[in-house]
């Protein structure tokens, strides 16, 4: 999944981004909580131990992190590195909390264990 | 180092990334904004400590039902264990408290003067005896339930290409922990952030400081030991 996957985004959805980005950035960084997502990386495995892993959740997130990029490039073809940090933090703003509810039928309110297959 | 897009789309679809929330500062005028997020947060996520960390880096999984999440403390503020861990025992939620550790041992009557030079801001008249950082006390205390991690010595800009400063900031701060807490902390994080792999003097002091994990701005890097 790359930002060129997405050749048609909507200049609303770039519109869009800039705000957000621009909100976020008006934080009081050095007493507010500022989610984050921070690339897993475990170098004290093997490669065989790690290569061609894939996370359900984690494709998501890449597909949406691609989106994202891709709307910043539209207009600003030139990203530099405090763009990319922005928009992780985008990223982290928007899905951390959303991020971390299991599939339905794993929800154990819903599915008590030994309820159901 | 920035790392680029690409690297972090396929690194996100690779492994879901530990999803971290960065706090410095947390004065007691936040008190309830805190509660609130700590409690939202505790619906969704699991306290994490080293070695849930450790767990979900090598196997993809996270040792309990919820995710675990790192809520991150960082430059040792005296505000951090008055307000915060109240907050997050209540919630049953593990803070990692990233000091630096010169701050800590810096006399009280000499604290404004040692941030202000080096980027620790502070909430004017937050405290009349004027000690902003955490006391040794503290952190021994934090040490208990929590995760006590480095984040230098100094919080100084040093460069990458000198040595000694290196080795004081990296290896100096885990001498520091060594000393007042009986042990070796697992946890590092660089002033600005550079990943492991990218500096090869930096890297070599922290080999020799024996960290296990290394934080930087986009990374949570579990080291070879």
């Amino acid at each position: 999944m790359s930002e060129t996957d997405y050749p048609e985004i909507s200049d609303a959805f770039v519109d869009q981004l800039f705000a957000d980005m621009k909100r976020l950035g008006a934080r009081v960084y050095p007493e507010e909580g500022i989610p984050m997502f921070l690339v897993a990386e475990d170098m004290s495995a093997s490669a065989a131990e790690t290569d061609g892993r894939t996370s359900p959740n984690g494709v998501l997130l890449a597909s949406a992190f691609a989106q994202i990029i891709a709307g910043l490039k539209q207009r600003k073809p030139d990203l530099d590195a405090g763009d990319i940090a922005s928009a992780v933090e985008l990223l982290a703003d928007r899905y951390f909390l959303a991020f971390a509810v299991p599939p339905f039928s794993q929800i154990e309110d819903l599915h008590p264990a030994g309820s159901n297959n | 180092m920035i790392e680029a897009p690409d690297f972090l789309t396929r690194a996100y679809a690779a492994q879901s990334p530990v999803v971290a929330v960065n706090y410095h500062n947390t004065p007691s005028f936040r008190r309830d904004q805190y509660d609130r997020e700590f409690a939202a947060i505790a619906e969704r996520y699991a306290g994490a400590n080293e070695d849930d960390l450790a767990a979900y880096l090598s196997s993809g999984q996270w040792p309990g039902q919820k995710p675990g999440i790192v809520l991150a403390f960082y430059n040792g503020y005296r505000n951090n264990f008055d307000v915060v861990r109240p907050l997050l025992e209540r919630h049953g939620l593990i803070g990692w408290f990233f000091a630096a550790t010169g701050y800590v041992s810096c006399p009280p009557e000499e604290q404004l003067a040692f941030g202000a030079t080096r980027t620790l801001k502070t909430i004017p008249n937050e405290y009349p005896d004027g000690r902003y950082a955490l006391s040794w006390a503290e952190l021994r205390e934090l040490d208990r339930d929590h995760v006590v991690a480095s984040h230098t010595r100094n919080h100084s800009k040093v460069s990458l290409s000198d040595g000694p400063a290196l080795e004081s900031e990296i290896i100096g701060a885990q001498d520091d922990f060594e000393r007042e807490l009986g042990h070796k902390v697992r946890s590092f994080a660089w002033l600005l952030g550079g990943a492991y792999g990218e500096n090869p003097l930096a890297d070599t002091c922290v080999d020799r400081a024996g960290y296990e994990f290394l934080f930087s701005n986009f990374r949570i890097q579990r080291l070879r030991r």
